[in-house]
């Protein structure tokens, strides 16, 4: 298992030890190599879009996608509750789902296994993603879990397991 | 020996009603519960919706639930509920969170459209692994305006109502919904054979235009389930009446059946779309497919521009036989899921 973490104070991961304060909410891409679509993400995608590539190494192609959150898409619904009483943002209604972030990962790293998007704890997504590969639905599993909080409060997980 | 799943008990409330043999019979006789919008205003004239004084989750969750029975274990499967938490009291917490803990749900999935089917994979797992014999998935979802605006914003509802896989589709149209459903290990007349999920990792909202990842999700389930394509007697599509959705059903149909397909409906023309509980009502939908011996219709569909070989009942119709149903769901983030069901 490797595991990469990203707050308020940095990114920690076999990939990358970046010490800065982040902002989730106008967070650039911090690694070299270039993520054409990050500007359009929610902080929720983007966060969890970090501490998986704060992971590197490459992911198997049949891998699961765990992603359990608590607050959800919270950022993204209120934006998009804010917008509806001016000028309308549909493009951050897809947002407002964690699937979201879940596609910004399967779409990055061409992952095409099971993805499964919990309400719930570090703990229940650990155990689902080892319960995944136990039938043999996918024979490694990249687990996020954490949460982006308005305005400007982030902290995501991701660990990658193997058999 | 791996343990075997079967369906138990069910539970539903919708735009036809409250209870599952009100859905059911809407259903196979044809009818729709899309009618002129009652609570809501939106881009369009028509929605699926339960009377205004049943549209909170919870209430409707529970409204499925006393129908279909409660156990121990119990998933939720949602996407947005009903925005509590998001907005007005408890806001400061996710809305599928905050639902699951009224419900006193253990967890809770919001995997956008295939939220359903994937809640049922995930109980299926329970059962097989044995942290759970018996599990309940509640799928539940009531519109409000903030959907409505989403998808009138995206361009993908229809003015009037929709008309899945016809080549005069304009897009979908919504619906209320709460569906329940108990799996356990003991023997029933159904059997949950098979399960299967995949991602297609093409497009945050729109589906894989070659449908190989639902084709991916069915063949995995149909691999669990020790079936072949062949062996399906029918098939409930997800059909939500969106071009892009219609034409990757076709795609992946064609990946799995190079000849004629079984008959193959959806029930959206009929229900809405109701998000996170379209898995769990449709599920019993193909259920009672079984049960019947009879596929349901795809109301509204005159003129198809799918393949020719794919088999799309206009009325309800018997099959010649009825011991295999699939049913698959995809949803935004490229998440496909499939279910196998047997008649036991």
């Amino acid at each position: 298992m490797s595991i990469a973490h990203v707050d308020h104070h940095g990114i920690r991961g076999p990939a990358a030890h970046i010490d800065r304060n982040l902002d989730a909410l106008r967070l650039p891409w911090p690694f070299g190599e270039s993520f054409e679509n990050f500007r359009l993400l929610d902080p929720l995608s983007r966060a969890t879009a970090i501490a998986v590539e704060a992971l590197g190494g490459d992911f198997a192609e049949d891998a699961a996608i765990v992603l359990a959150t608590t607050q959800g898409c919270l950022w993204a619904d209120r934006e998009f509750e804010r917008s509806r009483s001016g000028d309308l943002r549909p493009g951050l209604f897809p947002y407002t789902l964690p699937s979201a972030a879940v596609a910004a990962i399967a779409i990055r790293h061409a992952i095409h296994g099971p993805t499964l998007c919990l309400s719930g704890s570090a703990e229940q997504a650990i155990e689902e993603a080892e319960r995944l590969m136990a039938c043999g639905e996918a024979s490694a599993a990249l687990v996020c879990t954490g949460d982006v909080l308005p305005p400007d409060t982030l902290a995501m997980t991701a660990r990658y397991l193997t058999r | 020996m791996s343990r075997r799943i079967f369906v138990h008990s069910t539970g539903a409330v919708c735009g036809f009603g409250e209870g599952r043999d009100t859905l059911l019979e809407g259903v196979f006789a044809g009818d729709s519960a899309l009618r002129p919008l009652q609570r809501l205003r939106a881009d369009t004239e028509v929605a699926a919706e339960v009377p205004a004084d049943w549209a909170d989750a919870t209430g409707l969750a529970r409204r499925a639930l006393d129908e279909c029975g409660r156990t121990d274990a119990m998933i939720l499967a949602t996407t947005k509920a009903d925005l509590a938490g998001v907005v007005g009291e408890g806001s400061g917490h996710g809305s599928p969170a905050l639902l699951a803990q009224r419900l006193g749900a253990n967890a809770a999935v919001s995997c956008a459209c295939a939220s359903g089917l994937t809640a049922i994979a995930l109980a299926a797992r329970w059962i097989r692994t044995n942290k759970a014999d018996r599990v309940t998935v509640v799928g539940v979802d009531v519109l409000n305006d903030f959907i409505l605006d989403g998808f009138a914003g995206l361009l993908a509802l229809d003015e009037h109502a929709c008309r899945p896989y016809d080549r005069t589709r304009e897009g979908l149209s919504l619906g209320d919904g709460a569906g329940a459903i108990v799996l356990g290990a003991e023997p029933s007349d159904i059997e949950l054979a098979g399960w299967g999920e995949s991602n297609d990792a093409t497009h945050v909202t729109a589906p894989d235009r070659e449908g190989k990842g639902l084709a991916r999700a069915a063949r995995f389930a149909l691999e669990r389930a020790g079936l072949q394509a062949g062996d399906v007697d029918y098939i409930h599509g997800h059909g939500t009446g969106t071009e892009f959705n219609d034409a990757m059903e076709g795609q992946a149909l064609g990946l799995l059946y190079p000849g004629a397909t079984p008959p193959f409906s959806s029930s959206k023309a009929q229900l809405g779309h109701t998000l996170g509980a379209a898995g769990v009502l449709e599920s019993i939908i193909a259920i009672e497919a079984l049960r019947r011996a009879t596929a349901p219709p795809n109301v509204r569909l005159d003129e198809t521009d799918l393949a020719t070989n794919i088999t799309l009942p206009r009325a309800p119709t018997p099959l010649a036989r009825a011991r295999v149903a699939l049913k698959w769901s995809a949803g935004f983030g490229g998440i496909n899921a499939a279910l196998v069901f047997r008649a036991a």
